[in-house]
């Protein structure tokens, strides 16, 4: 299993889809399972939510989240819930 | 060009600009001044609420820094409109140049964003979508059509779809897009 902590290879603010699309295009894929691990994130852009929720649901290998904060929680809400900003904002 | 639209919005401007704007919002005023001339509008730009030339490794870094500049009161509000939109200019339009603005004046919080990629109209032309004229390609843009858009995702498109209800419906804003020679502006009570 990879563990991925986010705040350590992004920061604290996650923003820019290219990010999120060079962690996975980056990774190993003979892994089996990936662990992403959002301790210490403050901030999750739409672009970054989106692309992280795109690229989990086409992997072909288990992914799964530690230490959801709130912030990140509602941005995936917004994302699979048809943009229901009233939510979050 | 639709010139009925161009009068409205430079008879908003003229009206508006004085009594009710931030600094930031010289941009369109400028945009007109200079027939969108980049480099013209440029010139003109002060350096204080700027931040020129974004790159992307460093795009988080100057949102941090004009936050803490800009008195914005809604720091969620602030990076979420800031990083939809530098996001968006990187994917789509090819820049060279590009600046993003922000400051808070009065209890109003004010964007502006400007490059000189090849807008939205050339994109879609780029990918055979359709459009009446340049302001129906912006509100296509507006209302999801992406050039992005990959089989098998989430739909993509929806991002300044999303901006714009957040900034018109959520906190009683309003939003100006100029692109090429289309422009729609929007707020909670009308689009023009």
């Amino acid at each position: 299993m990879i563990r991925i902590k986010l705040s350590e290879e992004i920061g604290s603010d996650l923003g820019q889809r290219y990010l999120i699309e060079e962690i996975f295009d980056d990774m190993d894929c003979n892994s089996q399972k990936v662990l992403f691990d959002f301790d210490g994130i403050e901030f999750i852009s739409r672009s970054f939510a989106q692309e992280y929720l795109n690229r989990k649901m086409m992997a072909d290998y288990e992914i799964g989240e530690v230490n959801i904060p709130c912030v990140v929680k509602k941005m995936f809400n917004v994302i699979l819930k048809n943009n229901d900003y009233d939510s979050i904002y | 060009m639709n010139y009925s639209l161009w009068n409205q919005f430079e008879n908003f401007i003229n009206s508006d600009y004085e009594k009710c704007f931030s600094p930031v919002s010289l941009l369109p005023y400028l945009s007109l001044k200079h027939n969108f001339q980049y480099e013209n509008i440029l010139n003109e730009l002060s350096d204080e609420y700027c931040f020129k030339n974004i790159s992307l490794s460093n795009t988080s870094e100057i949102i941090n820094d004009l936050y803490s500049k800009s008195k914005i009161i809604n720091e969620n509000v602030f990076k979420f409109v800031m990083h939809e939109v530098i996001d968006n200019i990187f994917e789509h339009s090819q820049f060279t140049q590009a600046f993003a603005l922000a400051k808070s004046c009065v209890n109003i919080a004010d964007y502006c964003f400007l490059d000189n990629g090849i807008s939205i109209q050339n994109s879609f032309e780029n990918k055979n979508f359709n459009f009446k004229n340049d302001s129906d390609a912006i509100l296509k843009a507006i209302n999801g059509k992406s050039t992005k858009q990959v089989s098998g995702y989430i739909e993509r498109g929806y991002g300044l779809n999303n901006i714009v209800s957040l900034l018109t419906l959520n906190n009683n804003g309003s939003v100006l897009i100029a692109s090429r020679r289309g422009i729609v502006y929007i707020d909670n009570k009308k689009y023009i």
